[in-house]
């Protein structure tokens, strides 16, 4: 009577040659190698639905720092005065913030102050900073600068976000804030942006299906009212590709081309630690 | 096995002399040593008298024949030689003969654990020198005279005497002169002479010293003067050393032949107190060489102080005030094209502009009005003619570092702001990264700032990076400027080192006598088993290396990877004037010697004399 | 009459390590049963050239630049001359590499098999699928193995991962698991006495993420807090060590923690038995010798079940997270403590036990026995070039393929001219060291 072969090390099973393998490892492999190409995978649904959500949640916040440049080419181009808007975004955070219940404590009476007075004083400073500067420069700067906060945002949508995307944000906004010409557009420039980018995604969630309308109709509307309507029309075509193809592709992508090693590699990937 | 023997030259005459006898070569042969001869006797004188060790007869030759047979030995080798002369200091020495100090100085800086293992491997056998047999040699042939009149007392009818009268007469002249009462009281004068110069130099360079002032440290004139009074202070001494040498050198060696021990001979190499005769007048030598230096370009001064004074009036004006002033102005208005922050870079302008028009007018500019730089020049080379040109040297030195004081504090308000911004950038991104510097424990800490911390932080960084070109502008100018200020002082101080460290006295010797200042040996082949022992001079090389090194320390700590580190840093570069004379102290002893002591260790002497 | 040997690796004394201690005690063991073995390594510093070890393991250190954590910069053929050099000057026989992570064991594989001579490869680690580098590597492992004789795989978790990342036979793999030197490992004469001295559990690790630092990180604290008479040693260093000591700093737990930082190898028997249970959180681990190592020094194992874990230890001597949660873990560890309070296992009969289930000895036998296999199994065209060209073909994706072709058929040109250059008969042939009877 032969013993049934185990998979264990420690103990010395003679009946079997070191080169043994695991026949039902190897039934395995076989119905998923051979069979599991050409098959479908099921759950092919639900998985694309929940990478769609994903990127659109990254999407939305690539909107919301989109406003940064609106705001910018209002105040600079057209000659807005930002005051009266950034009264209004202030009233709108801090009824927010007053609405929200005090997990947000983080941007109390203390530091707000801090925030406005550290601007107030920096502003005139800040005018002056880059005056020699080309602007070519400043805007080249910029726009490294933007794809390094791009690149810094984390892909984990409930994560904190971290300092460094932070910091990187808050450079592309002193950085644009030396180009104008008065303290208060400075100031109010800063103030807007801080309390749009920073404060406001704390506040609301940007993937929800009114804001988000809000926020996609009004970057799409300044795009039109700009740039005219090819432009409109080929930042449209990139979202539709990034929200709709990029994900279906993503899955077609992970079924057919890696084959049978995703849906096995779970044992031996490093497994990720549960932190709870 | 060949048989060397050495072979002096002037036995050749007696030879020729006693051609028609038959001869014997008498040789002395130490334990591990080869046969050097003495002497050449006739055979008959040989016949009375027995040699015994360590006195051998080495060869014969009988009358009419060419050539001289040694003993049973076919295989030998002769090594012709002058017999070198002590008294008037000649000798032969494997290695150059120490002029300086310096290998003390220089070896410190090798790591212990490195040095421990070099110690190791230097000791091994197969590293042990194996020229001791060579050594011993030399050591015998530098005593041969004294060995030859050993000899000659030990075996007197082996010698044909000659009484020389005149030095017969030397002798008697000489304690004639030595009794009489006018030479005690020059003598007593020189020694209280001597200690009371001594005391002011002491006191001189105490003063120097001073823990509080370190007058030494700032002012090259102070240095200057402070190792001259440290040399007054120990000339003396120096003085003392070199004749309590002597008196060794002149009486015969006592060989024991029981214990023919080879460190006994050591102790008996010239070359052991040579140096310091040598150090001893070459600083004398210095002194005085220096001094006809000074009188000769001090009068050139001297008579041309108008026409040097109108010019240096024009260069150091335009060097010190036009043109720092017109590069700052330039450097608030866009230089080169480079868009720098206007607001920061004129008020720094207007900072360094007055500055400059401030220190021109409290000393800047009444230096150098051309009276008083008439009058400061003719100063300077009166004193040069007076104490030496390095002490022109040094004062002009000093009176260059006081003019370009304002330079120095442009430098040091430059870099400090520099070095500041610099720090502060380095904490302000590390907040950026979202990290922090952890001072107690002296690593990068991940920290999770407040939104706050974070504005505050970032905005203050991208201030500092837009302000960072503006002052890096300035601070590069006047560090430039400072590097050049300090490269002429390196210039003139490596002047004065080139004065303090010339070897004036070797380079007499060499020129006078090449066999006083022996660096190896060279044997030539004469002919078939022949070989000719000549001494080498030391080169010229050798004798300036001490400024060589010197020069290329003072590479190493202006041109090195450290200063232009610290130059990038912000940091301070200090100059280390003591380095050049670090070689001329290391030859001093480190504390001028103590009066007292001084005095007991004359007083010997002095009774001696009576 | 035995073999001629060459052990190919990256890794190999003056570094300490997993790898480098199965070499060694492998090599030892086949020298002991009459074959003849020399290791194939990089310089490690001025150790540079031919050195012997114990009974004259001959190692060869080929100078070569070092990229990163004494990984060899990868280039196909970069090593060719210097290792057909070696390979002809020993007259190997088979040539056995150990490492995916290393070049320098790949490219002598490649290099063997141009030869002509039998190839081995044992694998240490496991490898996921769905990082770059991970990729990379088992793209690079593919080729290499494609005319590989016989590969080795540490535990049955590694072997099934072979099978899945290079696509061979599974009948070419076998599976032969590490082993200890139990008398290195022995417990304390007198056994410690938790009741009295409190409990000590021992950690080493190298702090790499992957070892499962962060659990270990939020453990610390909840198990100081529910057990009073607790405390940690770890042992070891890395990136995540500063994050330890914030840990402690900010816990206070300096009374309860020592943090030693790394330990030489030959202590760590001595920091092991100071403990009471060894606590094993990775996160992936091939085969874990470090938990055999443990065990054989009687402590309990309280540890993940992450890849070849489950296979090492018997049930008694283990108790398992079913999670790599910090939840799991600490439930788990209670459970560790609770039996070693209760007193109900005996732990010193551990060692005897760990030496009758791993042995070098075993493992050099069962190795030999793998090598035996490569000549029973032989096919006169194994070697043969176009059958192999021809295997590289069949291999991988459309564009690896080729990619793997050329770089099969570049090889062989730099054969023909190495043969051109340094003819073989002009490389001298090294003595044998003389084998002990």
């Amino acid at each position: 009577m032969v013993k049934p072969w185990k998979r264990l090390l420690w103990i010395k099973q003679e009946d079997y040659p070191d080169n043994y393998t695991d026949p039902a490892f190897i039934d395995l492999i076989t119905r998923l190698r051979y069979k599991g190409k050409s098959a479908k995978p099921s759950n092919n649904s639900s998985s694309v639905h929940q990478i769609r959500s994903d990127l659109f949640r990254f999407y939305n916040k690539l909107l919301n720092t989109v406003f940064v440049y609106i705001i910018f080419v209002f105040i600079y181009n057209y000659r807005v005065n930002p005051v009266s808007f950034a009264i209004f975004v202030t009233i709108l955070v801090s009824w927010l913030l007053s609405r929200s219940n005090a997990k947000h404590y983080a941007f109390g009476v203390k530091s707000s102050l801090v925030i406005t007075f550290a601007m107030l004083t920096l502003s005139p400073i800040l005018k002056s900073l880059s005056k020699t500067t080309a602007s070519d420069s400043i805007w080249t700067l910029s726009f490294w600068l933007s794809i390094a906060y791009v690149g810094s945002l984390s892909s984990n949508v409930n994560a904190q976000t971290s300092n460094l995307s932070t910091n990187l944000l808050l450079a592309i906004v002193i950085l644009l804030a030396s180009r104008f010409q008065s303290t208060a557009h400075v100031f109010c420039f800063l103030l807007i942006c801080v309390q749009l980018n920073v404060i406001l995604p704390n506040l609301i969630n940007l993937s929800n299906k009114y804001i988000s309308f809000t926020i996609n109709l009004s970057v799409y509307g300044f795009l039109t009212c700009t740039l005219g309507w090819s432009y409109t029309f080929l930042a449209l075509a990139m979202s539709f590709f990034y929200l709709f193809v990029l994900p279906q592709w993503f899955v077609y992508w992970q079924t057919y081309y890696r084959g049978y090693e995703s849906s096995l590699s779970r044992v031996w990937e490093a497994q990720k630690p549960i932190l709870d | 096995m060949v048989v060397y023997i050495f072979w002096p030259k002037h036995l050749k005459s007696k030879e020729l002399h006693l051609n028609d006898d038959n001869m014997c070569a008498i040789s002395i042969c130490l334990q591990s040593t080869d046969h050097i001869v003495l002497d050449i006797v006739p055979r008959r004188l040989l016949e009375k008298e027995a040699l015994s060790a360590p006195y051998s007869i080495i060869g014969t030759k009988n009358s009419g024949e060419a050539n001289w047979k040694f003993g049973e030995a076919n295989d030998y080798c002769t090594i012709e030689f002058y017999v070198p002369n002590l008294k008037v200091l000649q000798f032969f020495s494997l290695e150059p003969i120490p002029l300086t100090q310096l290998g003390n100085a220089a070896n410190t800086t090798v790591k212990k654990a490195d040095y421990k293992n070099f110690e190791k491997l230097c000791n091994h056998p197969r590293y042990q020198s194996h020229d001791d047999r060579l050594r011993r040699n030399l050591s015998l042939l530098n005593l041969f005279d004294s060995h030859h009149e050993s000899f000659v007392k030990r075996y007197h009818s082996l010698h044909i005497k000659s009484v020389n009268v005149s030095a017969r007469l030397g002798t008697m002249m000489r304690k004639k002169c030595r009794s009489s009462s006018l030479r005690n009281i020059v003598s007593t004068f020189t020694v209280h002479l001597v200690v009371n110069m001594v005391k002011v130099a002491y006191s001189v360079s105490s003063f120097l010293n001073w823990r509080y002032t370190q007058l030494v440290n700032i002012s090259v004139l102070a240095q200057q003067i402070d190792l001259r009074a440290q040399q007054i202070c120990y000339f003396p001494v120096q003085y003392l050393l070199i004749n309590e040498h002597h008196s060794i050198g002149k009486t015969p060696p006592k060989i024991e032949f029981s214990s023919e021990d080879s460190s006994q001979w050591k102790e008996e190499l010239p070359c052991k107190y040579y140096p310091d005769y040598i150090r001893f007048y070459n600083t004398v030598w210095l002194i005085l060489n220096d001094i006809s230096f000074g009188m000769i370009v001090g009068s050139l001064v001297y008579d041309h102080a108008d026409q040097i004074s109108m010019h240096l009036h024009r260069a150091i004006g335009f060097s010190l005030y036009h043109f720092p002033k017109a590069i700052t102005i330039s450097l608030s208005n866009n230089p080169l094209g480079i868009k720098l922050n206007h607001e920061l870079a004129k008020f720094f302008s207007e900072l360094f502009l007055w500055v400059i028009e401030f220190s021109n007018v409290l000393f800047v500019g009444p230096m150098i009005e051309i009276n008083n730089l008439k009058c400061f020049l003719r100063v300077v080379s009166q004193l040069g003619c007076v104490f030496g040109g390095t002490f022109a040297l040094s004062i002009i030195v000093d009176y260059f570092a006081i003019l370009t004081f304002h330079i120095y504090t442009f430098h040091r308000i430059s870099s400090k702001l520099y070095h500041w911004q610099l720090v502060i950038l380095l904490s302000l991104f590390h907040l950026f990264r979202g990290k922090k510097n952890n001072i107690l424990r002296n690593r990068i800490d991940h920290n999770y700032f407040k939104l706050d911390q974070l504005l505050l932080g970032t905005i203050f960084f991208i201030i500092l990076v837009f302000l960072l070109p503006t002052v890096l502008m300035f601070y590069l100018f006047f560090t430039t400027l400072r590097m050049v200020t300090i490269d002429v002082e390196i210039f003139l101080e490596s002047i004065i080192a080139l004065l303090n460290h010339f070897p004036l006295f070797a380079l007499l010797l060499r020129l006078k006598d090449p066999k006083r200042i022996p660096g190896g040996i060279t044997m030539n082949e004469l002919g078939p088993g022949r070989l000719d022992l000549k001494s080498k001079p030391i080169k010229i090389s050798e004798m300036f290396k001490p400024f060589v090194l010197l020069m290329e320390q003072m590479k190493d700590i202006y041109f090195s990877s450290k200063t232009s580190r610290q130059i990038f840093l912000g940091l301070p570069f200090v100059t280390h004037r003591r380095k050049l004379y670090q070689i001329l102290y290391s030859s001093l002893p480190s504390t001028p010697i103590d009066i007292r002591t001084f005095r007991n260790k004359l007083s010997p002497h002095i009774k001696k004399k009576d | 009459m035995g073999y001629n040997i060459a052990m190919a690796c990256d890794f190999f004394y003056p570094q300490l390590g997993g790898v480098e201690f199965h070499i060694y005690h492998l090599s030892q063991n086949l020298i002991r049963l009459g074959h003849s073995v020399v290791v194939i390594t990089h310089a490690y510093g001025d150790r540079v050239g031919v050195r012997y070890l114990t009974n004259g393991l001959k190692v060869y250190h080929v100078p070569y630049f070092v990229l990163h954590r004494e990984t060899t910069f990868p280039n196909v053929f970069g090593t060719f001359p210097v290792i057909r050099n070696i390979l002809l000057r020993e007259q190997i026989d088979i040539v056995h590499s150990h490492g995916s992570a290393s070049t320098f064991s790949l490219e002598a594989i490649f290099h063997a098999n141009t030869m002509g001579l039998k190839t081995v490869f044992t694998d240490h680690s496991l490898y996921g699928f769905s990082n770059i580098t991970a990729i990379l590597v088992n793209k690079l492992l593919t080729f290499t193995l494609t005319n590989t004789d016989k590969v080795i795989c540490v535990s049955h978790t590694c072997k099934d991962n072979m099978i899945v990342r290079t696509d061979i036979d599974p009948r070419r793999i076998s599976v032969i698991p590490n082993a200890v030197v139990s008398e290195d490992f022995s417990p304390l004469p007198e056994k410690r006495t938790a009741a009295k001295n409190g409990i000590v559990i021992v950690v080493i690790s190298r702090l790499y993420p992957n070892k499962g630092v962060d659990l270990l990180t939020r453990l610390i604290p909840k198990i100081c807090s529910l057990h009073k008479d607790v405390s940690f040693i770890v042992a070891g260093d890395g990136p995540k060590f500063v994050e330890l000591q914030q840990m402690i700093e900010y816990c206070r737990l300096q009374e309860r923690v020592n943090l030693m930082g790394s330990v030489p190898h030959e202590k760590v028997r001595d920091v092991m038995c100071q403990g009471d249970i060894y606590l094993h959180p990775s996160l992936t681990e091939a085969f874990g010798t470090v938990l055999v190592e443990a065990a054989s020094c009687g402590l309990l194992i309280v540890s993940t079940r992450v890849g070849g874990i489950p296979e090492v230890l018997p049930s008694h001597m283990t108790v398992h997270a079913n999670e790599t949660s910090v939840s799991s873990l600490v439930e788990a560890t209670n459970e560790g403590i609770r039996q070693i309070r209760l007193g109900k296992i005996e732990t010193s009969s551990f060692n005897d036990e760990i030496s009758k289930m791993y042995n070098w000895v075993d493992v050099a036998e069962r190795t030999v026995n793998v090598y035996r296999g490569i000549y029973s199994d032989q096919t006169p065209e194994d070697k043969n070039w176009a059958i192999m060209v021809k295997k590289f073909f069949k291999r991988d994706g459309s564009w690896a393929r080729l990619l793997y072709v050329l770089c099969a058929i570049v090889e062989y040109f730099i054969f023909f001219s190495l043969e051109w250059l340094y003819p073989k008969e002009d490389i001298d042939l090294a003595p044998k060291w003389p084998h002990r009877v």
